[in-house]
């Protein structure tokens, strides 16, 4: 007999979520995490979009440990020493948090424990145990083999279950984005003075133009005593190693620290933690097969997260496919096992409803690739802004005219303008 | 043999903050876990109990403040411990750090050691963040029982132990009767690590929790907790790699580093 109905592998929002939901459903669960204590080395930017957990735990941020609700979102070009911020005060409808991993995930996967399931940290999982081709449970470190009806990967954008179960091709640097950030303590009245804030509001800032044409950018969420503040960017083919890419990560983050438009939010902050992540780029969920005999993949290691240059959202994602998981786990368990074509109730769930949205955040990533975001526009808008305000007692050009000089300037020409417009307007 | 092992979470060093402006020590959001040391005793009483049979009850004061994040950070600790073999444990939660010292401690457990009935307490020489290595003396002494520290090899020979405790120069073996407090070095033997499914067995083995009850007053009070000041000398040594070498290892020597 299995020694779990479910094991689940990782205790991200995806895996706490799955686990949850089954407990729930009334079989015994097993979540494995490897960190010291649950959620201890997760790292995000820092929103939560709130739909999909919204339907778990209703009102969830009233309990869990979030942190600000964001109510103004600024845009940020840079370009050299200069920069143009354009914000918006608004009252979204669709509710987001900035938040804090180690404390959140710590909170979801007590939400499990409290609904009977055994969770576990501080013990690896190696691999899914394989038999006749079929996932059978897992191998945690010490070669210590547990048997479940079906084992849920979780286990975040390098998920080695998915790979070693052969649902997915080994890693390539290419499928992968990279993100650093810092955690900074300011005092809560300056973080609100500073960024506008009134209460437990919360700001979202990106940033774009100072990565030197890398597709890529700069982020600031504001937390109740801290800021993060982080740099996301393309791996691609620019870097030989991954430590390359590390290192000049945290160089262009100090930079982007440095710019005389960012200095001014974190001045006199004490850094209190910082880390680094892989994010998982969306063309690499083509070839990613979501389940099979005995396994089911959630979140990121099925690279359901989507990277939109500079804001990443993937923790929405997670949570909406742990919750097709769970409800396909429990229709393929009732009705016989978790066979594949039992699981294949995961796809149709996820088809009916997510995908539609990752497929549409899919041409939003493409036209994020374009490099003149990174670049060109951001100089013509400071350029534009700068010839706008410009007083010297002398006549200038027009606005128009001084545009085509610029546009000029920066080699696009109004046929590669209109047709970025164009395309940005069709895939928003 | 019915045992006793002491076990104290200690704050996390390593991974504890420190802003070197103000001298803030972030206390309170760093992390607590069981003390290295304390792990060999929970490994000696297995081992104890596997030879020669009987029954090993962890005990755990709780001295880090009373936050939910303290609670379970203990229950994690204490589910390890009994994955490693110990029967049941006592958790006995709500103490400040300020409010116990030693001396309240030691009371505390002598207590719990004479309500479970134990004749042989083990514990480690010395928690890893505090370190005053006084607490299973104290135990002794409340309790009238002798106590043999330092051990790096227990025996047990009837009523008796042959404890072995490493000096500096030499090495003492000690013969002991039961009932006694033993406190053990790291040298003593290697912790297991608990294999997954041990750890989920060990969720279902008995824990008695009590809150701490302020009867006895602590003798020592804690004034303030300060970052240790180490002042920099700021000399800085230029001109091409020969140079600097020499004027560093110049240096150096006057400073009688080397
Ligand atoms: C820089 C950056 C910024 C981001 N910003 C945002 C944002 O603002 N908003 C947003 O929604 N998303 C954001 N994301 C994406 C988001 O972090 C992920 O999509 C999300 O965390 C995925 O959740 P998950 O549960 O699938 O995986 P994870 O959160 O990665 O969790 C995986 C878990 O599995 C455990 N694990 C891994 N391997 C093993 C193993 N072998 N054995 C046992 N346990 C294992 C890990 O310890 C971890 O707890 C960002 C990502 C990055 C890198």
């Amino acid at each position: 007999m299995a020694d779990f109905d479910v094991i689940v592998v990782g205790a991200g929002p995806a895996g706490s979520v799955a686990s949850y939901l089954l407990a729930k459903k009334g079989y015994t669960v097993l979540l494995v995490d490897r960190g010291k204590r649950v959620g201890s080395k997760n790292m995000f930017g820092g929103r939560l979009y709130a739909w999909s957990l919204q339907e778990v735990f209703p009102n969830f941020w009233e309990e869990a440990p979030v942190e600000r609700e964001v109510k103004k979102e600024v845009l940020g070009f840079i370009s050299g020493n200069e920069g143009v911020e354009v914000s918006l005060s608004w009252e979204p409808q669709a509710k987001s948090f900035t938040l804090l991993r180690a404390k959140f995930d710590e909170w979801l996967s007590q939400k499990a424990e409290d609904a009977g399931v055994e969770v576990i940290s501080g013990i690896r999982v190696e691999s899914p145990l394989i038999e006749g081709g079929k996932v059978k449970g897992i191998v945690a470190e010490g070669d210590e083999r547990l048997e479940s009806e079906v084992v849920v990967a979780a286990d975040g954008v390098l998920s080695f279950m998915a790979e070693k179960a052969g649902l997915r091709p080994p890693l390539r640097k290419e499928d992968f984005a990279v993100g650093v950030k810092e955690v900074i303590e300011l005092p809560k009245e300056k973080i609100e003075d500073r960024f506008g804030l009134e209460g437990k509001e919360g700001a979202a800032q990106l940033y774009i133009g100072f990565t030197g044409g890398v597709i890529g950018g700069g982020f600031i969420y504001t937390n109740l005593n801290t800021i993060s503040l982080g740099v996301v960017a393309r791996i691609g083919s620019l870097y030989e190693s991954l430590d390359k890419v590390q290192y000049s990560m945290w160089n262009l983050l100090d930079e982007f620290k440095a710019h005389p438009m960012i200095r001014k939010y974190v001045r006199g902050g004490k850094l209190v933690e910082y880390s680094a992540h892989l994010i998982p780029e969306t063309q690499f969920l083509r070839e990613v097969k979501l389940y099979s005999d005995g396994i089911v993949l959630v979140g990121d290691a099925a690279g359901f997260c989507v990277n939109y240059g500079v804001t990443v959202r993937g923790m929405d994602f997670a949570i909406e496919s742990a919750k097709a998981a769970a409800e396909a786990i429990d229709h393929a368990l009732k009705s016989g096992g978790a066979t594949s074509s039992n699981l294949s109730k995961y796809l149709e769930l996820l088809n009916k409803g997510m995908m539609r949205e990752l497929d549409q955040a899919k041409k939003a990533v493409d036209l994020m690739e374009n490099p003149r975001i990174y670049t060109s526009y951001p100089n013509l808008i400071i350029k534009l802004m700068k010839h706008m305000f410009h007083v010297s007692g002398r006549p200038r050009k027009s606005l128009y005219e001084a545009s085509k000089e610029f546009m000029k300037e920066e080699s696009i020409s109004l046929f590669t303008a209109i047709r970025d417009i164009w395309k940005m307007l069709r895939s928003l | 043999m019915n045992i006793a092992v002491l076990l104290k979470q200690s704050i996390d060093v390593q991974e504890l903050m420190v802003d070197p402006d103000s001298d803030k020590i972030y206390l309170e959001e760093a992390p607590t876990k069981p003390g290295e040391i304390d792990l060999n005793a929970v490994e000696e009483a297995v081992r104890i109990k596997e030879k020669v049979g009987g029954k090993a009850t962890l005990i755990m004061l709780s001295t880090w403040g009373s936050s939910g994040k303290r609670k379970r950070e203990a229950r994690e600790a204490i589910k390890r411990s009994l994955a490693m073999g110990l029967d049941d444990a006592i958790f006995i939660f709500g103490a400040d750090g300020r409010e116990v010292d030693t001396y309240v401690s030691a009371k505390v457990i002598a207590e719990k050691v004479r309500e479970i009935e134990a004749n042989l307490v083990l514990a480690g020489e010395g928690s890893e963040d505090n370190f005053t290595g006084l607490l299973p003396a104290r135990v002794a002494a409340e309790l009238g029982w002798p106590y043999v520290a330092y051990a790096t090899s227990i025996e047990v020979e009837g009523d008796h132990l042959i404890v072995t405790r490493s000096l500096e120069d030499y090495e003492e073996k000690v013969k002991v009767k039961l009932p006694a407090v033993i406190s053990v070095t790291q040298e003593i033997n290697k912790p297991r690590i608990p294999k997954l499914m041990e750890i989920v067995k060990a969720g279902k083995k008995p824990v008695k929790e009590e809150e701490f009850n302020k009867k006895h007053e602590s003798k020592l009070k804690i004034k303030s907790i300060k970052v240790p000041k180490v002042e920099r000398k700021k000399v800085v040594i230029e001109g091409d790699l020969d140079e600097v070498l020499d004027k560093l290892l110049q240096a150096l020597k006057e400073e009688g580093v080397i």
